[in-house]
């Protein structure tokens, strides 16, 4: 079965009587050694080799030699292989059952350490009886007992031992005849290349058994490995027990809504294709068996939904692999329409999921603070909370050392009446919405380092609401609106230990300042400031975009330590120039601008992505014809 | 003084595994513990271990597999790390036959890190591909009627939109 002779022959010589030879590269240790094979079954050939390799190591008292040989399928001596240095003699014994007297007397001769990675007992057998070399012993190279010191050659290693290495004689029965008259150049010289060739038999694909293919199909996007569905009858069903899949039903609204310019046509919109989004996340929940590793479903859907999402959580949580559940219903719910309500009543805590959650997160999904407080109990490795927009969230509790919760994010929960986290291990704290300082306990937090906050929402007691953290806050992510006349002069709380900020600054229709009020304040109240980030989404609707910026006249405030600055969402509207070039006046050390064009798709339903595109072009040219010439040259200037 | 070059320093300690079609490897022990399979035979067996018979794995196979081992042997520290994705890239990039036979022999010796890269090159090959050209890439024989296949579609129609 598959005796595989090729004939074209690459750096090999052919003599009149069928000796081969052939040199190839063998990698030793770190160097490439180039190996001279022999392959004969001439006495006169082997004999020649014999007295070259004699005279050429006379003077060496200790000659190391590699030895093995090779049997038929029927058990018979085939070959025998003798290496020295690099260059290696194969013998056809099969083929010329005389042995060279050179051959013989080599073999006998007590000088030589013969060393074989064979077992020696075999080889032993062979070449005394077969070849009648009674005098003859060997090594097994693992045996070897060598000097301290001395690194001897290895020709054994050439012979037989490294054979996975690269280029040994075949091995395998598919392809390896050694009786062969000629031997193959993949039996001489066996590279990685060839073995990829023959070795394998012919698998496919198919023959993989059934939890390898669902391994491989866990591996690929839900949709993807639904499609193998049709391929065949014993495809039909392997995608519903792909385990570990991430189940994301993500609605693209600006897929296909270049058209819709208002909220309402939007809305209208998704009512319409509520239906079939629903369908799609049934089919695959009533037909999934596996466990999967996250459940995202992203849709605007309401309390009357109810009876389909809570199958869908329960779906979820029967699964012991279950690492995040993100449930987003917010897509322009608004307020008038009634949230899904999460009833943590619903799932005991039996179901599993809970068990390995490490993340939730709920946009217009309402919770109350039993809820919140049943997940950080029963989820003993929640990392992650996320609510956003809840109305029914109304006390909230965080407390605990043992807790595993690492970042809080609280937003727009307008119904909020007090807050208490305490002796809790978290890093990060979102906290977006209005509420009084004495509500708000925020104490014992002693990793936290991240701080995101609403400024506008808890400018009047930012102090008194964070009070308790303030000095540990390195990095301060914020929001804020443009300074109208009557806050302008509001300032923000002084913060020596902030390295980094994010400012994501809204422009409050037309009675603007550019922003550059806020800029002011902000290099006054962190004098150790390194990195600024400043975002001004371009959220405007296209019926304002044709707005002017009216600057108050702002004073003069050096910054000494900030280094950095980038700009999301680079426009060439709304004064993302005048907020540049301010910063570049106003700071001593800046070193790097980073002016990022990219603008976030997602968020917008009034213009295509293809416009958007179009959009970033544009400010992206604005950047660099406008802005760029106005950087000094000691600042590093980038444009993504 | 002496010493044996198969004894005293652990890194070069050799262990010889025998492949289905009865070939014996010597390998590198470090190497051959990447498969838990070996290692655990290992553990089970001791230093009196003589040959470690692998009766699912053929010598072609077996070479890849340990070349591989080899490779991968040693923690790798950051600055090499581009250049070992690379060498992993060129070791997967093989025709399909020799790469299920890896996968499996993979399998069966338990090494999970070349597990994942097989199955997720494998995964690669399918992922974006329409049926039928995925059909026509691993030679999968469609054998739907034109009705079961049109329920099929319907049934997930998400899936071929």
């Amino acid at each position: 079965m598959g005796r595989k002779r090729k004939r074209e022959r690459g750096g090999e010589r052919q003599s009149a009587l069928g000796d081969q030879r052939v040199d190839f590269e063998l990698k030793v240790g770190g160097d490439t050694e180039s190996v001279k094979v022999l392959v004969t079954s001439t006495k006169k050939t082997a004999s020649t080799w014999i007295q070259e390799v004699r005279s050429r190591f006379e003077n060496n008292d200790n000659l190391t030699v590699g030895i093995d040989c090779h049997f038929d399928t029927l058990g018979r001596l085939a070959t025998i292989e003798i290496g020295v240095s690099f260059s290696c003699l194969i013998y056809q014994f099969c083929h010329n059952p005389d042995l060279p007297s050179g051959v013989f007397g080599f073999l006998q001769d007590r000088d030589i350490t013969f060393v074989t990675t064979r077992k020696k007992k075999k080889l032993m057998k062979a070449i005394n009886h077969k070849l009648g070399v009674d005098q003859f012993e060997c090594i097994q190279a693992n045996k070897l007992v060598v000097k301290e010191g001395d690194e001897p050659e290895r020709p054994w290693k050439l012979v037989a031992a490294s054979r996975f290495q690269m280029d040994p004689p075949p091995r395998s029965k598919k392809n390896a005849d050694w009786t062969s008259k000629e031997l193959s150049e993949q039996q001489i010289k066996h590279s990685a290349k060839t073995q990829q060739d023959d070795a394998c038999g012919n698998l496919k694909l198919e023959d993989l058994p059934d939890e390898i293919i669902v391994h491989i199909l866990s591996l690929l996007p839900l949709k993807d490995a639904a499609a193998t569905s049709i391929l065949s009858s014993r495809w039909r069903y392997f995608w519903r027990f792909t385990r570990l899949m991430s189940l994301d039903f993500d609605f693209d609204l600006t897929h296909n809504h270049g058209s819709y310019r208002k909220f309402f046509d939007v809305r209208y919109y998704t009512c319409n294709v509520r239906k079939s989004y629903i369908d799609w996340v049934n089919t695959v929940v009533d037909q999934h068996l596996g466990g999967i590793k996250s459940l995202r479903v992203c849709f605007s859907l309401l309390h009357e939904h109810r009876i389909h999402v809570d199958k869908w959580i329960k779906f979820a949580m029967t699964s012991k692999s279950l690492e995040r559940l993100e449930l987003d219903f917010s897509v322009l719910a608004g307020s008038f329409t009634r949230h899904y309500r999460f009833f943590h009543e619903l799932f005991s805590a039996n179901f599993v999921g809970f068990k390995s959650l490490k993340v939730i997160y709920l946009k217009s999904v309402s919770v109350n603070g039993k809820d919140v407080e049943y997940f950080l109990s029963n989820a003993p490795l929640l990392e992650r909370l996320t609510v956003h927009d809840s109305p029914d969230l109304v006390r909230l509790r965080v407390s605990g050392q043992s807790l595993a919760l690492k970042y809080l994010a609280i937003m727009a929960c307008w119904k909020l009446k007090s807050v208490e986290i305490y002796e809790v291990n978290i890093v990060s704290l979102y906290f977006l919405g209005r509420i009084k300082a004495s509500n708000f306990t925020l104490r014992n937090v002693p990793f936290l380092v991240e701080l995101f906050v609403g400024f506008c929402f808890c400018s009047s007691n930012f102090k008194r609401l964070f009070s308790s953290c303030l000095s540990q806050i390195e990095v301060l992510r914020m929001t804020d609106y443009f300074r109208l006349k009557k806050n302008f002069y509001r300032r923000y709380p002084v913060l020596p230990n902030v390295k980094q900020l994010h400012l994501r600054l809204f422009c409050n229709e037309f009675r603007v300042d550019g922003g550059l009020g806020n800029l002011r304040f902000i290099i006054e109240a962190f004098p150790n400031l390194e990195k600024l980030v400043l975002h001004v989404p371009y959220y405007l609707p296209p019926w304002k975009e044709d707005f002017t910026l009216r600057y108050e006249k702002v004073p003069k405030c050096p910054h000494y330590r900030l280094k950095e600055v980038e700009i999301l969402e680079y426009s060439s509207k709304y004064g993302d120039i005048d907020r540049v070039l301010y910063l570049i006046k106003n700071t001593v050390g800046l070193q790097r601008i980073v002016i990022n064009c990219k603008y976030n798709h997602t968020l917008r339903i009034m213009k295509t992505k293809q416009q958007l595109l179009e959009d970033e072009e544009v400010s992206r040219r604005h950047a660099l014809t406008q802005l760029q010439p106005q950087v000094p040259s000691n600042i590093q200037f980038v444009c993504l | 003084m002496a010493s044996s070059t198969s004894g005293s320093s652990s890194s070069s300690k050799v262990v010889k595994i025998r492949s289905s079609d009865n070939e014996n490897f010597e390998v590198e022990e470090a190497a051959a513990a990447r498969s838990e399979t070996i290692k655990k035979l290992l553990e089970d067996v001791g230093d009196d271990a003589d040959v470690i018979p692998l009766p699912n794995v053929d010598a072609k196979t077996l070479v890849k597999v340990m070349e591989w081992c080899k490779k991968h042997m040693d923690d790798v520290d950051e600055l090499n790390k581009e250049e070992m994705k690379t060498w992993d890239a060129e070791f997967v990039d093989m025709d399909q036959s020799c790469l299920y036979n890896v996968l499996l022999a993979a399998n069966f010796l338990n090494i999970k890190e070349l597990l994942d890269q097989l199955t997720q090159k494998v995964a690669d090959m399918i992922k974006g591909k329409s049926p039928e050209e995925i059909r026509a890439t691993f030679n999968i024989k469609n054998d739907f009627t034109p009705e079961e296949e049109a329920e099929i579609r319907k049934q997930n129609a998400w899936a071929f939109e």
